[in-house]
């Protein structure tokens, strides 16, 4: 681990040196122990702090649209600012989404790939016990992301084949059983917006449920509006959500968000043929449209 | 004031004794960590917890509450009524922000009905903290693990017993009342209480804060670095136990209505966003100075009081571990 930190330091260096980047967005150690935290390296003096460990679990993809947001008065000539973004395979899957998305130009990200093996949880998030990293990690079809621009070379967690064991578990009960799940789960919910801000794909200007004219949902934590909520939230991740957790490390609560998240990826996979970040370079499964496109999933939705 | 003590076998003595004056809410363990619930007798109360996750101020001031009714008939007030409650081993932290709370809401000019209501018919026992979090820093704001303001009683859970001390005259007149419940407390107890006290305090993160040093000119620079990492949810603010700020909102069903009061965050984006379009407080710096302003610097000026209990719950939840006691420490640098 130390000598990919070392590699990785040297990287960064160069790319300052060399005037390649402005920003490069990395981890640092954080307050608590055993935790990294998010880190914006802007000169030579800030690499010492970069750092690379198992307590990376944040996806740094988060901050990328923000950065590129135009200034409403921009200076003349104005130019976006160039990203160097760490990477591990659920960032870059990311990246590689917000680029398709037009939500961060290609030209000005330089992404460094790290091999990752697994990230483990901060100690608020109570996983699966059965793994010694967090349950995204452990089901990470890819833990590293091989297209980066630049490639720390080390060992990486081999693949999982991921079953969605859980997934089709959770299928199998019956409608009235999946609803009394769901909705014991979300009633954690207090509607801090911490999933919403730390998921990556979650760019939009003004969040649907944050929209007053006309208000779609009631910004109190009434059950019906936080359902419609998090039911919305889920529907825009249909065919772009990577499978990293961001939201599920982000949640104060606790809520077992992964549950329904990766019902999105295993239908996106099963009826779509698309992987996010992982099956190429194809238009998201929702921007399309092609005829034998599946529709069980609306006209027979219990058999498929 | 009166201090008594009680064997821990008969707890449930005094649980008997609380119901009697109302609902008793305490701390008990749940799936998602330790949290207030309606107990009974037969509960099993969790005494042994850093503090529950979700802060004291919901008891009150409830996420969401309906303040009054419309329709094509008028305008009707809701009016709270408010249940006799007994809040039981209440962190000392969490009492001390209900007593910066009534600040707030219960001042000379203003008066909010609903939080009052509930104020009034509360009693409160706190439970001093023996084994605090890493993560708190009470005793750096002048408060420790065993500050009794705010309370009615202040209670000490120790090996085989509780001490109790009256610390209101509601409190003084409950240990009085139910004098055949409690014991005499015995000099090896109250050694041991200081003794507690003073080792929590050994446990507690020290933080040197400068307060005079948080200056509104402030290098808006400085914000901007501190806030760089911030995701703009409100985390910090909605598990914060003295964060009060709310909205209104209107819920509309076919010709009438409800208009609700709901916690609202600084640090969303649209939190001061205006009519026209303009948000003064657009970028994450801005928002970041709110708080931290707010809490260090507007409610010293207002009130007297710093807006921090030191409990450590921002610190623990923010999803990008902005760290309170390192931004103060910056900001005051």
């Amino acid at each position: 681990m130390q000598t990919i930190e070392k590699k990785m330091r040297e990287t960064v260096k160069g790319l300052f040196k060399n005037n390649k980047v402005d920003i490069v967005i990395g981890f640092q150690n954080g307050s608590l122990p055993k935790t990294a935290r998010p880190y914006f390296v802007r000169s030579q003096e800030d690499i010492e702090n970069l750092v690379w460990n198992e307590y990376c679990t944040a996806n740094l993809a988060t901050f990328l649209p923000k950065l590129f947001e135009r200034p409403a008065r921009p200076k003349e000539g104005y130019k976006p600012p160039r990203i160097g973004i760490i990477v591990k395979g659920c960032d870059g899957r990311s990246v590689a989404g917000l680029i398709k998305e037009n939500q961060a130009p290609k030209d000005s990200i330089l992404t460094i790939g790290m091999p990752c093996s697994g990230m483990k949880s901060s100690a608020k998030n109570k996983e699966d016990k059965k793994t010694d990293v967090n349950r995204a990690c452990a089901e990470c079809a890819s833990p590293s992301y091989q297209v980066a621009d630049i490639i720390i070379s080390g060992e990486s967690r081999k693949p999982a084949k991921t079953s969605y064991a859980r997934i089709k578990a959770f299928e199998a009960k019956s409608p009235e059983q999946r609803w009394k799940a769901f909705v014991e789960e979300i009633s954690k919910c207090i509607r801090c917006n911490a999933c919403r801000q730390a998921c990556p794909n979650c760019y939009c200007k003004v969040c649907f449920a944050d929209q007053r004219k006309p208000s779609w949902v009631s910004p109190a934590a009434q059950l019906s509006d936080t359902i419609v909520f998090h039911l919305g939230r889920m529907f825009h991740q249909a065919g772009r959500c990577v499978e990293c957790d961001a939201c599920v490390n982000a949640c104060p609560m606790g809520i077992d968000l992964r549950l329904f998240t990766q019902k999105l990826a295993l239908d996106s996979r099963d009826l779509f043929g698309c992987m996010p970040g992982i099956s190429g370079d194809e238009v998201p499964a929702l921007q399309t449209f092609k005829q034998d496109d599946s529709e069980c999933f609306i006209t027979d939705p219990e058999e498929k | 004031m009166t201090q008594v003590a009680l064997n821990k076998t008969n707890i449930k003595k005094l649980i008997a004794a609380m119901v009697k004056e109302g609902v008793v809410r305490a701390p008990v363990e749940t799936d998602n960590g330790v949290a207030f619930a309606d107990i009974s007798e037969k509960s099993a109360i969790a005494f042994d917890y850093a503090n529950v996750k979700l802060p004291l101020k919901r008891e009150f001031f409830p996420q969401r509450e309906t303040v009054s009714r419309f329709g094509l008939d008028g305008v009707v007030e809701e009016r709270t009524v408010a249940k006799k409650t007994v809040l039981f081993a209440v962190r000392p932290c969490d009492v001390q922000s209900i007593a910066y709370l009534d600040k707030v809401f219960i001042d000379d000019k203003y008066q909010d009905p609903y939080y009052q209501s509930r104020r009034d018919k509360t009693f409160i026992i706190a439970l001093a903290c023996s084994s605090p979090a890493s993560t708190c820093f009470c005793e750096s704001l002048g408060q420790g693990p065993a500050r009794k303001s705010g309370s009615d009683v202040m209670a000490y859970k120790l090996s085989d017993s509780f001490v109790f001390e009256a610390v209101s005259e509601k409190g003084e007149a409950f240990i009085k009342k139910n004098k055949d419940v409690f014991r005499k407390v015995l000099p090896k107890e109250l050694q041991a209480v200081a003794k507690q006290e003073a080792d929590a305090i050994k446990k507690m993160s020290a933080v040197n804060v400068n307060m005079g040093a948080i200056k509104q000119d402030n290098d808006p620079a400085i914000w901007d670095a501190v806030a760089e990492t911030c995701l703009s949810c409100g985390a910090c603010t909605f598990l914060c136990p003295t964060c009060h700020c709310f909205d209104l909102f209107d819920e509309k069903h076919g010709d009438g209505g409800k208009r609700i009061r709901v916690h609202d965050a600084c640090m969303f984006e649209l939190f001061v966003k205006e009519a026209s379009g303009h948000n003064p407080r657009a970028q994450k710096g801005d928002r970041m100075r709110q708080r931290i302003m707010h809490k260090f610097s507007y409610a010293p000026d207002n009130y007297r009081l710093v807006f921090c209990v030191g409990c450590g719950r921002c610190i623990v939840n923010c999803p990008s571990n902005i760290d309170i006691r390192e931004t103060l420490a910056r900001v005051t640098a």
